[in-house]
């Protein structure tokens, strides 16, 4: 056997949108750090360097993705009890 | 450095372990079904679970490695942080509800759901024990470093006991008791790594701070002197110094020997030239360590037999700030981006090492100052490992773009983290647990960069061990605070390695025996069997832990964290999103991801330094880090196979 099929409900449109959003900014924060180090490393908002600023950024978004996800599917699945399947 | 035991800390540890050995004993009775002892009956609460995966999650490579590699290189320690954690997001988004509902015990059931292949079975098995090994050497390391401060033992003694307390904690209740130790580990890391945040800021920033030493060594720095000084002794202030020749190993390096013609010692400066004034320099008193002179003897630490005594040498501690904005002499408390924002506009003295290989067959260690502004600190590629990043060379780059890719892939191909979505009971369960993990790692590598700058200029650091900075950071806050980090530490390292065997024994159990070589068992056996392979592995990770003493455990992790996405994450998301996967694509797949990664690291040119001991432009391949050439490969692997495979019926491999 050379296929499969697994159902639409273990992926949601939304997760691949937040999935891709975030791979979008985690590629553009190592390409910077790559080619433009010492360019983004002069730069500062509030007094503090790039390369600080948007690792915070990428730590705080995958937190704030993933609970935005948890609240929106709350209802869905089984949480306590019986399984899904 | 040579460290004082603590009894306290001694005190603390011994709690910790009896509590988690309480709780493993207490379980034990309750676990007699495999899936009891492989997946904790699926009955974990998510909540649970999910700060257990941050306890899984947060080993010793996180907390040892990270804060070590931020407080002696600064901003690059932040990116595996950043690097680690991202890697969640394809574990919530991509590979957690799938991989709950594919699977019971461990992460080849869900690879061989929809095929039931022996093949699979296998190589899943074998990429299941090759990670877990590469992820336990540094965890071990990481005990045995530990174990010097806190009880006053030799490294293998920290092995040792890790090994054994472990070994114990894993066969008496397997993933239950893993869990709830696991749980407790992830709690208290978070919630002490903010208390010591809090102190970090609280204490703000003081020049040339030197809080714990006994000795109080002030260590020396002499200039502005003008160029043409430098061989004149006197006029840099050593009256009775005689200067001596550079020659052979010291020829045109930036040292400066001086022989004192009474004491009859010498002394190794650094000579740092002014940035703004070029025809002037300072010299900085250096530390070094001198091994190998002859056999059973002490090294030679400052001049002095290694030792404590009056009469003996030691490392001396350091991490100070040379300069303050606004020429303050200190800061007071500072609020957390104060904090940031007041470290980059500073001058930090920072440490590295030169390796002198003398004519007697010694090594001689110098370990020198590096004045350093704030703003190069928080900038990347300082760390050797990520120097490419401001090399010129289009290979050094790609070394830190695979790096990253590395970190990215491989947290949701990591067989010890997909085990812990079979103890929750349901999908939604599994994908609230993450966000849990998520929301908890994600603060804790926040807190990482604090703890980092706060070591880097706690007057604590030890030069010639990185892994000890935030045990030595808690240490500059005083004993008790000392004592809890290192017991916390001590139980990081449980957590995650009593997780990493229960990972590997599923994997000989379930997968090997019963899987692939379909050996009849019953559920007891089954569990008796996951008993003695925990004995095992556990033997193997001690051997292991003592003989990669030396290696920065932060580094070791992305080797593992390499080899797990090239082998295991192709064939993850290909199953999941292509429906023309098959079964012999799947094990080609992984085959090909494991050995070539394994083989790219092995003949990398850190491996050829630091493992070898050979010269890293005689390595084998272009850069260190595989994942961006062996990632892609194991993908193209599939494809290519599942495409040449799947229009035959096929049977079981």
């Amino acid at each position: 056997m050379s296929g499969n099929n697994l159902p639409e409900s273990d992926h949601t449109p939304l997760g691949f949108k937040f999935f891709f959003f975030y791979v979008i900014i985690y590629t553009i924060f190592v390409l910077l750090n790559t080619f433009y180090a010492d360019k983004i490393a002069s730069l500062t908002t509030i007094g503090i360097n790039i390369p600080v600023i948007y690792g915070f950024a990428l730590i705080f978004s995958a937190v704030f993705l993933a609970l935005v996800y948890s609240w929106v599917f709350r209802k869905t699945g089984s949480h306590s009890g019986e399984l899904d399947r | 450095m040579i460290h004082e035991a603590s009894w306290i800390a001694v005190l603390i540890f011994s709690t910790f372990v009896a509590l988690t050995l309480g709780i493993s004993f207490f379980f034990a009775g309750k676990t007699k079904s495999s899936q009891g002892y492989f997946a904790a009956h699926g009955e974990v609460h998510w909540f649970v679970n999910g700060i257990a995966f941050a306890g899984d999650y947060l080993s010793a490579a996180s907390f040892l490695g990270i804060c070590g590699m931020i407080a002696f290189f600064g901003y690059d320690g932040f990116l595996y942080s950043i690097g680690y954690l991202a890697g969640w997001i394809v574990a919530l988004f991509v590979i957690a509800e799938p991989i709950k509902r594919l699977g019971k015990y461990t992460f080849a059931d869900a690879l061989d759901a929809k095929f039931d292949s022996p093949g699979i079975k296998l190589v899943a098995a074998i990429s299941t024990l090759a990670v877990s090994i590469f992820y336990l050497i540094p965890q071990m390391v990481g005990a045995g470093v530990l174990i010097q401060p806190l009880l006053g033992f030799p490294h293998y003694a920290g092995v040792l006991i890790v090994g054994t307390v472990v070994t114990l904690i894993v066969t008496t209740a397997g993933m239950v008791s893993t869990t709830y130790v696991q749980f407790l580990k992830g709690s208290l890391l978070v919630l002490f790594s903010f208390i010591l945040v809090v102190l970090i800021l609280n204490r703000g920033l003081t020049v040339d701070q030197q809080t714990v030493d006994p000795k109080h060594h002030q260590l020396q720095v002499r200039g502005p002197f003008e160029l043409q000084t430098q061989s004149d002794s006197k006029a840099m202030g050593f009256t009775n110094g005689v200067i001596l020749k550079d020659e052979s190993i010291w020829k045109d390096k930036p040292f400066l020997r001086i022989n004192d013609s009474e004491s009859k010692q010498t002394t190794i400066w650094k000579i740092q030239k002014s940035k703004n004034e070029p025809n002037y320099f300072h010299l900085y008193e250096t530390q070094t360590v001198l091994e190998g002179t002859k056999v059973g003897e002490k090294p030679i630490v400052n001049g002095l037999p290694k030792g404590k005594g009056p009469n003996d040498g030691d490392i001396w501690p350091v991490g100070t700030v040379a300069k303050l904005p606004s020429d303050k002499k200190e800061t007071g408390p500072l609020g957390p981006l104060e904090f940031i924002r007041t470290v980059q506009q500073s001058e930090i003295i920072l440490w590295g090492n030169e390796k002198f290989k003398q004519e007697d067959g010694s090594t001689l260690t110098v370990y020198f100052p590096k004045p350093t502004q704030g703003s190069e600190i928080l900038s990347p590629g300082n760390h050797p490992s990520l120097k490419g990043i401001r090399s010129d060379k289009f290979t050094d780059k790609l070394n830190f773009i695979s790096l990253m890719l590395a970190l990215f892939c491989g947290t949701a191909s990591l067989p010890h983290i997909l085990i812990r979505y079979y103890t929750v009971k349901s999908q939604a369960c599994a994908r609230n647990s993450t966000v849990v993990g998520i929301t908890t790692i994600g603060f804790f590598y926040v807190l990482t960069l604090f703890l980092g700058l706060g070591a880097m200029t706690s007057g604590a650091l030890d030069v010639s061990d990185s892994n000890m900075a935030a045990p030595l950071l808690a240490r500059s806050f005083g004993e008790i605070m000392f004592a809890m980090i290192s017991a916390i530490a001590f139980t990081t390292v449980l957590g995650t390695v009593s997780g990493l065997i229960v990972a590997a024994s599923g994997a000989v159990v379930h997968d090997l025996l019963s899987g692939y070589l379909n050996i009849p068992m019953k559920d007891e056996t089954k569990v008796k069997a996951g008993k003695i392979s925990s004995i095992f592995v556990g033997i193997i990770a001690i051997v292991l832990g003592i003989l990669f003493q030396k290696m920065n455990v932060n580094y070791l992790v992305g080797w593992a964290f390499s080899v797990a996405a090239s082998a295991n994450l192709p064939s993850l998301v290909m199953l999941l999103f292509w429906k023309k996967t098959t079964k012999e694509g799947i094990i080609t797949a992984v085959l090909v991801g494991m050995v070539s990664s394994l083989a790219w690291i092995l003949c990398s040119a850190d491996t050829f330094k630091d493992i070898y001991g050979l010269s890293p432009e005689s390595a084998l391949v272009p850069f260190s880090q595989p994942g961006i050439v062996t990632i892609p490969l194991g993908f193209i692997t599939l494809i290519l196979i599942s495409l040449m495979t799947g229009s035959k019926k096929t049977t079981s491999a």
